[in-house]
């Protein structure tokens, strides 16, 4: 970052600012004369002009995201997320896909190829032989916080999380608790984690723990971690399942 | 299920890029959140009056929301208090704004820039947000919002001069 090139501080609301100005190419994206180009001076102040611009652009679109996930940072609200009254289920929907997107954005991730399965499900997870949009049609809940308690039931375990994100449906209690069907969720207490539940007598939830490796078979440039694979996963398909029925023969 | 183009006998009057261009403009231009479903429905509903008013549909949409979003963000400056500033907000959301590539050095870098934009009057914001997030070309804004050119360019170079230094300041620490 350099100081600019002949500024001299002229500009005037009603006029228009010399094009001379490096910063001005840069600004209106005029192509460069080529006696400027030959200026070494002026095309030091351009590149550097066009640096600032670019981390410019960068900022804000860092500062739109972190207004849009405004959303996700205020939408529990004594155990209710808040959505504007009046808004249409179709809205709805869109907010869900944005919040499953900022939260894509942020872990970086990029998801492809077929169903992988999920997380801690005990074997495959509900609905393996779905698509990824089936799997998330047929999901009840899906959900991300942090487990409160566990309590053993029969062969499973009560999970209770405390929860700052609901995907599916948009709203929800503060908590939520689901079954998990492998022992050592007793140990769980303080986990952070994705769930993903099945409507009733629809197999098991998948759970995507923080700390966990990634589902078997997870790409190479997808995330390792459980969680952050099962927040990519839920940002790539849940927007499209949202319109989805679960079929009815999975 | 919910209503889709088919079951509402309507198409979409912005589509769900578009829809998300015009809440960024809005937040950008300070309206708050709890509000921000309010102005995109304001746009559509400008839009429809438009349509439904015999007029031409705009050429193109997404510039003219991203434009109508701008000035229904300055409108709503005049006629309701901020009730958070948006650097406040920013704050807020830290841990957000610092995710990413950068981390600390471009939080703090977007931080500065986000009190600084806050600063700028309101028609230098409004320039700065429609050319470099919702990608208007400086003709486009200056169609657009009905002003010369020239206009168009004085208000952005005097707004990135403004956040250029801002940038100084934060390498300089």
């Amino acid at each position: 970052m350099t100081v600019e090139h002949k500024d001299n501080g002229a500009a005037r609301e009603s006029g228009s600012r010399s094009v001379e100005d490096p910063l001005m190419y840069v600004l209106t994206d005029e192509p460069v004369p080529e006696e400027k180009v030959r200026d070494a001076a002026f095309m030091r102040d351009y590149r550097a002009a066009d640096e600032d611009v670019a981390l410019l652009r960068a900022d804000l679109e860092r500062i739109g995201q972190a207004l849009c996930r405004e959303s996700a940072a205020q939408d529990v609200d004594g155990g209710r997320t808040v959505i504007p009254a009046g808004v249409t289920s179709r809205v709805r929907r869109r907010w869900a896909l944005v919040v499953a997107a900022a939260v894509v954005a942020s872990a970086g991730v990029v998801i492809a190829g077929e169903v992988r399965g999920g997380g801690q499900g005990e074997g495959n997870p509900p609905g393996a032989a779905l698509t990824e949009v089936g799997q998330l049609a047929c999901a009840e809940v899906v959900a991300e916080g942090t487990v409160v308690d566990t309590e053993p039931a029969g062969d499973s375990v009560k999970v209770t999380l405390e929860v700052d994100r609901y995907y599916k449906p948009d709203r929800g209690e503060r908590t939520y608790s689901f079954s998990a069907p492998q022992r050592e969720a007793e140990s769980w207490v303080g986990s952070r984690l994705l769930v993903l539940v099945p409507q009733p007598e629809s197999g098991s939830a998948s759970v995507f723990r923080e700390g966990e490796q990634a589902p078997p078979g997870a790409a190479a440039d997808e995330p390792a971690d459980a969680l952050a694979w099962g927040r990519g996963f839920v940002a790539k398909w849940l927007g499209e399942s949202l319109d989805k029925p679960c079929p009815a023969d999975h | 299920m919910s209503r889709t183009r088919a079951d509402s006998g309507r198409p979409e009057l912005l589509d769900a890029g578009q829809e998300e261009r015009v809440r960024v403009v809005l937040a950008f231009g300070g309206v708050p959140y709890a509000d921000l479903q309010d102005g995109v429905q304001q746009v559509r509903l400008r839009l429809l009056e438009r349509l439904e008013g015999g007029g031409e549909p705009p050429r193109n949409v997404s510039a003219w929301a991203a434009v109508v979003a701008s000035n229904l963000a300055r409108d709503w400056h005049r006629s309701v208090r901020r009730r958070r500033r948006l650097e406040e907000r920013l704050s807020a959301l830290r841990t957000v704004v610092g995710e990413g590539d950068g981390g600390e050095e471009a939080c703090v870098r977007a931080l500065a820039v986000a009190r600084a934009l806050e600063r700028l009057p309101d028609v230098q914001r409004q320039v700065v947000v429609l050319r470099f997030h919702a990608d208007l070309s400086v003709r486009q804004i200056a169609g657009e919002l009905g002003v010369p050119e020239g206009t168009v360019k004085s208000r952005l170079h005097a707004a990135v001069r403004s956040l250029r230094a801002v940038l100084h300041e934060v390498e300089a620490v």
